[in-house]
């Protein structure tokens, strides 16, 4: 169980375990591939899921793969980071062919291309035409004001009382 | 008003069926407001598969830019008369999700709203209470909604357009950040 961190670190990535059931490796954006493909060869063969996390500050946005072992009982979350502007990274639907889907939404909602992925379409979004909504460069109060109309003191012409007890 | 209306009122608002659109957290009331604890079928109204045979539209909470346009698919399948129910605060003012991307505020701006029901998540004692308080304005001939809406349909069906068939991007300033090249 410890070596397989072991056999990771031996590859010269950095991975430390966050509990005893679950361990983070951080990888450069161009091993990613052929780390998912090492650990897919090493009995994590369950793709849990793909999410996004926008470093704002550090004008990077990151990846995280989710992978399980149900030989080992153990998670693996594979990180790595991408410029925040015009990213792109290639797409592992040849991995995980679940892959695709995650990465349909995360280029979505954040705006990042998938080389590879045949099948970035919109997907929950209805006629979108803005910056993708989830970076956190994009104003969701301007835009529900906008396009919802949104007021802070609508009221209905009932007044509430000032506090309920 | 003729006695011919009265009497169809009067028994109008005793039998309605009742089409809820649960894509709200708040459906969860629904169940004990329908089975015996709360029972509503004690008020005549029972729930009712199809939209073109129901009498209610009870929409409960959120409404997404994508499921407002079936929400406004379902109302228009609708048969008249017909009455609509906002329930819980997200169909108010848009509740919680006030300054989301993807949630509307006020429902009334896109369909017409017989009856709010305030709250977040409103009890079943509150779901009643506004099945009574309709059935006394169905009878009475105040919940004329569905008039309104044939009335008033240009004003509607801007609203609806404003936020449905979108051209151009909401906001001014649009980054060219996704796209290669
Ligand atoms: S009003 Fe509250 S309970 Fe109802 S949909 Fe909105 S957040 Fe959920």
């Amino acid at each position: 169980m410890a070596d397989i961190l072991d056999e990771i670190r031996a590859m010269d990535l950095k991975a430390s375990w966050l509990n005893d059931w679950e361990f983070e490796v951080i990888v450069p954006k161009e091993r990613i591939g052929s780390v998912l493909d090492y650990l897919k060869s090493r009995t994590f063969k369950g793709f849990m899921g793909l999410s996004c996390v926008d470093w704002i500050d550090e004008g990077k946005f990151e990846l995280v793969y989710i992978l399980q072992s149900y030989d080992l009982s153990l998670e693996a979350i594979v990180k790595t980071k991408i410029p925040r502007h015009r990213p792109v990274i290639e797409s592992m639907n040849a991995i995980w062919k679940l892959c695709e889907v995650y990465e349909r939404e995360m280029h979505e909602f954040f705006g990042i291309e998938f080389v590879g992925n045949p099948n970035l379409r919109p997907f929950f979004l209805e006629n979108w035409l803005d910056t993708p909504p989830l970076r956190k460069d994009f104003d969701t109060l301007a835009f529900s004001e906008e396009l919802f109309e949104f007021k802070e003191d609508e009221t209905h012409g009932i007044n509430p009382p000032e506090r309920i007890e | 008003m003729s006695e011919w209306t009265e009497i169809v009122d009067y028994f109008r608002g005793r039998s309605m069926w009742m089409l809820h659109y649960c894509t709200g957290c708040g459906a969860i009331e629904l169940p004990p407001t329908m089975t015996s604890r709360w029972d509503m079928e004690r008020f005549g109204i029972t729930p009712m598969a199809t939209p073109r045979q129901a009498d209610i539209l009870l929409i409960t909470g959120y409404l997404a830019i994508k499921t407002l346009k079936r929400v406004i698919y379902t109302y228009e399948q609708m048969q008249p008369p017909k009455w609509v129910l906002g329930f819980g605060s997200c169909t108010i003012n848009g509740g919680i999700y006030w300054d989301s991307y993807n949630v509307i505020e006020r429902l009334d701006k896109y369909i017409p709203v017989d009856i709010y029901i305030a709250g977040c998540m409103p009890r079943p004692e509150a779901i009643l209470d506004s099945f009574v308080k309709l059935k006394e304005m169905v009878q009475n001939g105040e919940a004329k909604g569905y008039e309104k809406y044939v009335k008033n349909y240009e004003w509607y069906k801007a609203n609806q357009d404003k936020v449905l068939k979108r051209t151009k991007p909401v906001l001014e300033r649009i980054e060219k950040v996704t796209k290669i090249g």
